[in-house]
């Protein structure tokens, strides 16, 4: 029983604490005639088991990615200049857009890769600019996405231990999805 | 008094900002009332208006975290926290980092529209096309609330 135990365990770990229900019993349905019947290849199955879970748990941030990152967005993008009445900049949705466009075509070619890099935050800046904000056990990163779309994108990023693989850079739009995607495939 | 007349006000130099010395800024709730954890300090503000000539603060030396509180258009808590910057802990990021940045004291001498005379104004410049995520980053690691004006969110 308690090989059972360790084996459910090790199954369930990694994936995304707000699983529906449903996803999840389709998930242990699957795998469980194969646990019962020789719990002796839970070991050998933890490298397939450890895959799948990724591709569940990438399914589903895909998934529900919008969902995820409405929150950063609510109560703030369409505010309009000077809502604070001391002149502040707005935040445009064209610029929300973008910041989240050059999120989506990272994270979603990264996950389809099986690489785990997870949801930064995504945070407005007073010059009307978003930042994308990693901190993690592995890397810093923070990526500034300016609110003039002739300006450069400001990226600077740190492998925690490795100074060698620091990033500084500043570049227009375009470039920054695949620099970005090199330096994370590179650090993982 | 000298001290009393604003327009006979020195704008002082860098040997006086002392490393015990802070710098406060009101941040208001658009800025953090999206983060995962108010304690941890984000990079987001750490820019400046895109007209403004650096980062306005207020000097310790001038100014308690309650006057920047109160220069605020909505001087509380739920709406602003202030935040600060130890002087000596900026200086030596600035050196070790290599970041184009200076303090610079910038009393504001006569009112202008809404904003008051207000001898602790400093700003914080930047002296060349900077790598605004770098100078965020250092800026955020060495930032605090001050105790007792954490936003109340």
């Amino acid at each position: 029983m308690t090989s059972i135990k360790k084996a459910i365990t090790s199954l369930l770990k990694g994936l995304p604490d707000n699983i529906t229900l449903e996803e999840l019993i389709e998930y242990i349905r699957e795998d469980w005639e194969e646990i019962s019947k020789s719990n002796a290849n839970v070991i050998t199955k933890d490298n397939a088991n450890s895959k799948k879970t990724q591709d569940i748990k990438f399914k589903h941030l895909k998934d529900n990615f919008d969902k995820i990152i409405e929150k950063y967005g609510k109560g703030i993008v369409g505010l309009e200049d000077n809502w604070d009445e001391e002149g502040s900049k707005g935040y445009d949705s064209e610029i929300w857009s973008r910041t989240i466009e050059l999120l989506k075509q990272i994270l979603f070619n990264l996950w389809d890769k099986l690489i785990d890099v997870p949801i930064p935050s995504i945070l407005p800046s007073p010059d009307g600019s978003f930042d994308l904000n990693w901190e993690t056990d592995m890397f810093e990163l923070l990526v500034n996405i300016p609110a003039d779309t002739h300006e450069s994108v400001s990226i600077y990023g740190e492998r925690i231990g490795h100074k060698e693989d620091e990033i500084e850079l500043r570049l227009r739009y375009e470039l920054a999805m695949p620099v970005l995607m090199q330096w994370l495939r590179m650090i993982h | 008094m000298v001290e009393d007349d604003p327009l006979k006000w020195e704008t002082e130099p860098i040997e006086n900002f002392l490393d015990a010395h802070f710098l406060f800024r009101g941040i208001h709730r658009i800025f953090w009332m999206n983060w995962k954890e108010i304690h941890k300090i984000e990079p987001n503000l750490f820019s400046t208006k895109a007209e403004a000539k650096g980062l306005s603060t207020d000097w310790s030396k001038y100014a308690t975290p309650e006057d920047t509180l109160n220069r605020l258009r909505a001087p509380t808590l739920k709406v602003n926290g202030i935040l600060e910057l130890n002087v000596g802990r900026l200086q030596f990021t600035i050196k070790e980092n290599k970041l184009p940045l200076i303090i610079k004291h910038d009393p504001i001498r006569v009112p202008k529209g809404k904003t008051q005379i207000n001898r602790a104004h400093t700003l914080l410049m930047v002296i060349n096309k900077p790598n605004k995520a770098k100078i965020k980053r250092c800026l955020s690691k060495i930032a605090n609330w001050v105790a007792g004006y954490m936003p109340k969110s």
